[in-house]
């Protein structure tokens, strides 16, 4: 074997490996097996409103056409349509939907080819939360429309907020059913904060004012606040002056102390220093900053330093 | 003479492609992972195979680490691959084997990985025994100290 063949024959292996590894256990993928279909089938359940979709196959991807019951309209399968598909969607920009249908057994549905279909929804990419956990969204059954069966020859039904469509105990028509404790219903999902879209500054002499809300609110502080953060800045200053003393490097480090009227700018200090200034400083400004409900401006930005014991004080000297 | 001195160095092999994987020993045992997660395993679910694919994933998975390191850049040697692959290997398997939050992080990851191709994968089984396959890198080391002679 020449190298160009034995370099494609690595590549082969390497590359089955690797899917093998990522789909150990999993279901080996026969779609690409089967001739592309189709099957049109009735739908009723808690994603929308009751109607009649084609899920079609090429052979690994589904597209769903029809009327909108609230599926997203593509998605893709393992096997074929009776083994169950996916479908992939969006409920918005923050949050993705992920549907699954699967067969029903034959004592929760008679009509052979019947699919139940969960949807749950989880953060989108774009999504700042956290939990990427699925959260349930809806459920669905799916009658493949025959001659006797096709909810477009049915009368049309409109349900209430507090119900949802499923077929009638004979026939093939949908009828309106309470929603249960056990029904999937779709619940808005919350709010999603992005931060990055919020205002980044403040008109001068406002500061931001944390609400709660997801964008803090612009404010002009108080004059007895104003009054209350340079007392509180001076007192910090020559305490921090008497903080400095040392006798090695080691004795230093930069820190920081904050307290209700605002967190003072880094500064060299001596370490065994520090609990006492930073628990003298957050006392004080409780005293003196009391009306202060808004955050004044961060500090400059500074090159790279490092502490030092310079003439038995603690300062900082530059990288 | 130490194990990694008996290796041999890179540019002796900068032709040789990545023999320590590229072998009978690394691709029968990846053949073997296939056929016992996606027949043995539903056929005779239990121990052994439960703990087979762990004593395979951590011989062979260095070793394929190493040949994809390979790939990217001959320059390395096979030590230095080979112990890449070992230390990438243990970490993972460490992880994924003892932390909830380490296997739930695998889990997602590689379904979302899967998700375009409509693959489903058997989620990872957080289980202390399991890491009674880490020996197996060890013998990994050996095997590809002696196909790289």
């Amino acid at each position: 074997m020449n190298a160009s063949s034995r370099r494609i024959v690595e590549t082969v292996v390497l590359a089955g490996t690797a899917v093998l590894l990522l789909g150990h256990g999993g279901n080996i993928p026969t779609c690409f097996t089967y001739a592309a279909t189709s099957r049109t089938y009735n739908v009723v359940g808690t994603c929308g409103p009751a109607g009649v979709i084609t899920v079609a196959t090429t052979p690994c991807a589904v597209t769903v056409t029809g009327d909108d019951v609230g599926l997203p309209s593509s998605g893709n399968l393992g096997a074929t349509l009776d083994d169950g598909f996916d479908l992939y969607g969006s409920i918005n920009s923050d949050w993705d939907l992920e549907c699954g249908a699967g067969s029903a057994s034959r004592v929760d549905a008679g009509a052979a080819g019947t699919l139940l279909l969960t949807c749950g929804r989880h953060p989108s990419p774009s999504n700042p939360a956290v939990s990427n956990d699925p959260v349930d969204w809806c459920q669905a059954q799916l009658v493949p429309v025959t001659p006797t069966c096709d909810i477009h020859a049915c009368a049309p039904v409109t349900c209430s907020s507090q119900e949802h469509t499923a077929f009638a105990a004979s026939g093939c028509c949908p009828t309106c059913v309470a929603n249960g404790p056990n029904d999937i219903i779709p619940v808005p999902p919350p709010p999603v904060c992005h931060r990055e879209t919020c205002p980044q500054s403040c008109p001068a002499g406002q500061e931001f004012m944390a609400t709660g809300a997801c964008c803090d609110t612009c404010k002009a502080p108080a004059q007895q606040c104003l009054d209350g953060r340079a007392q509180w800045r001076t007192e910090v200053q020559d305490r921090w002056a008497s903080a400095r003393a040392c006798a090695t490097d080691a004795d230093c480090t930069i820190s920081t102390v904050g307290s209700q009227c605002e967190t003072a700018c880094p500064g060299a200090i001596a370490t065994d220093q520090i609990a006492a200034l930073a628990s003298w400083a957050a006392m004080r400004g409780t005293e003196l900053c009391a009306s202060c409900d808004t955050t004044p401006p961060g500090c400059p930005a500074v090159p790279p330093s490092r502490p030092a014991c310079t003439n038995g004080a603690c300062v900082t000297i530059g990288l | 003479m130490g194990p990694r001195a008996a290796l041999v160095p890179a540019d002796r092999l900068a032709t040789r492609g990545a023999p320590e994987f590229f072998g009978v020993l690394p691709v029968a045992a990846v053949a073997l992972f296939a056929l016992n997660n996606f027949v043995l395993k539903r056929a005779w679910p239990g121990l052994v195979t439960g703990k087979l694919s762990d004593l395979l994933v951590c011989f062979f998975l260095p070793l394929f680490v190493s040949a994809l390191l390979q790939r990217l850049s001959p320059r390395p040697g096979v030590a230095a691959r080979v112990a890449a692959g070992i230390v990438v290997t243990a970490a993972i398997f460490i992880a994924v084997k003892t932390s909830p939050v380490a296997s739930h992080l695998l889990d997602r990851d590689i379904a979302l990985l899967l998700q375009p191709l409509g693959l489903h994968t058997a989620p990872n089984c957080v289980d202390v025994t399991d890491l009674c396959a880490l020996p197996m890198l060890a013998l990994a080391w050996l095997h590809a100290r002696r196909a790289s002679r």
